[in-house]
């Protein structure tokens, strides 16, 4: 066998079969166990320890790109919050076209369930230009950093919770965040949780988790959810299993054909080398 | 109306996704559709939600004018559209960039303190003087302006290198996953909520 | 003056701020600072037609010149006016604006950044070789990782998830703490050049 050749598969053959490797689980689940690492269990038990009814200040500073692995950890902590009659403040910093509707979305879906009502236990105040500046502004003045409104431009005099949640200083409990970039944790750790000792917990994108390890264990987060596997994670914790659970099959597939790809790239790449240095 | 919406997603992945056969005009115009209806809503959304309340309430509402000021220093970004004038718009700029490197100096060298000291402050365990140790590799690894040539400065350096391969090595394995966890999503939306054919 | 009016603003902004929180000027001090913040707000809201305005010189002259593609840029200007009329006659959360914004914009979005999966798995098959002793490293902790995070890891190799555990927290989180330190000095260092006059790139050129 030629195993040179290994190396130059059309690659469109590859996307292919990286396709049928993560379509086929959905079909036939495998329902492989998911272990639940120390860092989500943390988030979890930070929520878990605060007193029924605390204010939890929830970010999805999330673009449409890396929703849906940060959407369901949002609807998980609505479960969590609301299960313990925890309050919810939310912004989404990152992108104004798509964080306010999908945090709205999926915060709606539980509360709707759990008899939530919107303004009573929950509010989303959207996107606000300028993170940095409205952060501070927020620290000692909500209503003054996202301009008096809410992510419709609806006044916050209509909301019964926003009389309660006037400054993070003194009225919120914990903040939780689901980031991707900039503005995310970081912003959320310089300007807020830092200078005012605040717990800071969430979740991140895998494309920024290996980045964010040092911050857990300097304690400056309590703990972060790991994209879709942290969230999967969190569900079960959580004890209603929902998309991130849903999606560990095939994702797991799909890692085991990337490294079987790794490896093809590999012994092709061996066996050109051993011709070469025979010749 | 759910399932039309799930219709036209399942659409619109697959003109996204046509790209992997090969540059096309679905493509292209998924493309731009896209970008124009981004910059489209991002005008309704700061003209409903932040300018409308702003200048309504505040301004007029409850009689803050003053805030006419940053107004108009934040119009003054329009005058790089202005021939012979592009200078009037680095005055905005500049704003931006004060207050931007302020902030940098005055915030952030709180959230670094708890770092160091959690490097170099706890070496209670095999795993923090590993940590230690290779915390001081990689931040001389980073040090250029001292010559590394060989002898002990130059292993050292080497040390913080395979330390950063390993680092490197696990964002390469985290950003695999994130990115086939899109992939997922996608699939989901198409075979899940279109075509019903899994749970 | 054109040049040295900005410079000598980035400074007093900055100097401004950074005195507000060093020092304690009481309750005048903290009102200041927080009027201060909320100006600078206004000042990028009523900046944001500055994105728009570039994206329609840029499209309309691709139409007016008919360059290649123009028919895109006809597309991507239509697609502007007609989202912003109609998500602000429908309102933010209207059902019109939003069904439109999640089954389209967002869709097309999310599945061109999907794209970068197939990509990822184009670039573990073409250019992830076992070259060097470095490359090596690199190769065996992604390998590492990838089977730990994934459920079947365990399931095929018992507890390496707790291997892939301690890579990211000690040597992972080691090595990045590193990069964020030396990171954080080289923020500082850009931002006293910048208060100092002595980093001018952003002035641009032109009269």
């Amino acid at each position: 066998m030629d195993w040179e050749k290994l190396q130059y598969i059309d690659i469109r053959i590859l996307y292919v079969i990286i396709l049928l490797c993560m379509i086929i689980p959905m079909f036939k689940p495998i329902g492989l166990p998911v272990a639940i690492s120390e860092n989500s269990r943390k988030v979890y038990e930070v929520i878990e320890n605060l007193p029924d009814g605390s204010v939890i200040w929830v970010s999805h500073d999330t673009g449409p790109g890396n929703a849906p692995e940060l959407n369901p950890m949002i609807t998980a902590l609505a479960r969590q919050a609301f299960r313990k009659n925890c309050k919810l403040v939310g912004t989404a910093f990152f992108n104004e076209n798509v964080g306010p509707t999908l945090l709205y979305d999926h915060i709606n879906e539980v509360a709707q369930e759990m008899g939530k009502e919107y303004g009573v236990d929950w509010v989303n105040l959207g996107y606000r230009i300028n993170a940095e500046a409205c952060m501070k502004v927020m620290v000692d003045d909500v209503w003054a950093g996202v301009g008096g409104v809410d992510w419709t431009g609806t006044p916050l005099d209509n909301f019964p919770l926003m009389q309660q949640v006037r400054s993070i200083r003194n009225d919120v409990d914990l903040i939780f965040v689901t980031t991707v970039g900039s503005p995310g944790y970081a912003t959320w750790m310089t300007f807020v949780t830092q200078p005012l000792n605040k717990p800071l917990t969430g979740g991140a994108s895998l494309t920024m988790y290996s980045g964010v390890q040092h911050y857990i264990r300097s304690g400056q987060l309590k703990g972060f959810l790991g994209g879709l596997r942290g969230a999967a994670e969190y569900e079960q914790l959580v004890g209603h299993p929902g998309q991130g659970l849903s999606g560990m099959d095939a994702q797991s597939m799909g890692h085991i054909t990337v490294l079987v790809f790794l490896l093809l790239g590999n012994i092709g790449y061996f066996m050109a080398r051993s011709k070469n240095n025979r010749q | 109306m759910e399932q039309l919406g799930y219709i036209v997603s399942s659409i619109c992945i697959l003109m996204a996704w046509s790209y992997l056969i090969k540059e096309n005009a679905l493509y292209t115009f998924a493309e731009h559709l896209l970008v124009g209806m981004a910059v489209g809503r991002g005008i309704a959304y700061t003209i409903e939600v932040q300018l409308t309340p702003r200048i309504v309430d505040q301004m007029i509402g409850q009689g803050r004018w003053s805030l006419l000021i940053p107004a108009l220093i934040g119009c003054l970004i329009y005058f790089r559209f202005v021939k012979g004038y592009e200078w009037v718009s680095r005055i905005c700029m500049a704003v931006w960039i004060g207050y931007g490197a302020g902030n940098t100096l005055a915030f952030n060298p709180a959230t670094y303190m708890p770092q160091v000291f959690d490097s170099f402050f706890k070496l209670d365990s095999i795993d923090n003087i590993i940590y230690f140790f290779v915390v001081v590799s990689v931040l001389w690894y980073f040090i250029f302006t001292v010559k590394k040539d060989a002898g002990f400065g130059k292993q050292f350096s080497m040390i913080g290198r395979y330390a950063l391969m390993v680092a490197f090595g696990s964002a390469y394995g985290s950003i695999t996953m994130a990115y086939l966890s899109l992939i997922i999503g996608q699939l989901q939306i198409i075979l899940r909520d279109t075509l019903h054919l899994v749970k | 003056m054109r040049r040295q009016l900005p410079l000598l603003l980035v400074a007093i902004t900055a100097f401004f701020v950074m005195a507000m929180k060093f020092f304690n000027f009481g309750e005048v001090g903290a009102a200041a600072i927080q009027e201060a913040d909320i100006w600078i707000q206004v000042t990028y809201e009523f900046a944001f037609l500055l994105g728009a305005i570039n994206f329609t010189r840029l499209h309309y002259g691709n139409v007016a010149r008919k360059r290649p593609k123009w028919v895109y840029s006809v597309v991507a200007l239509i697609a502007m006016v007609l989202t912003c009329i109609i998500t602000l006659v429908d309102g933010v959360n209207g059902e019109i604006a939003v069904f439109l914004y999640e089954n389209v914009a967002n869709r097309i979005d999310s599945a061109i950044y999907a794209l970068l999966g197939f990509y990822v798995c184009s670039a573990a098959y073409r250019s992830f070789k076992l070259k060097n002793l470095e490359a090596g490293i690199l190769l065996v902790s992604a390998v590492l990782l990838m089977l730990a995070q994934a459920p079947i890891g365990d399931a095929i190799f018992p507890g390496i998830s707790k291997v892939g555990e301690w890579i990211l927290n000690v040597p992972n989180s080691a090595g990045m703490r590193g990069i964020r330190l030396g990171a954080g000095i080289g923020a500082y260092a850009a931002s006293i050049r910048v208060i100092l006059g002595l980093e001018r790139s952003w002035t641009g050129s032109g009269s």
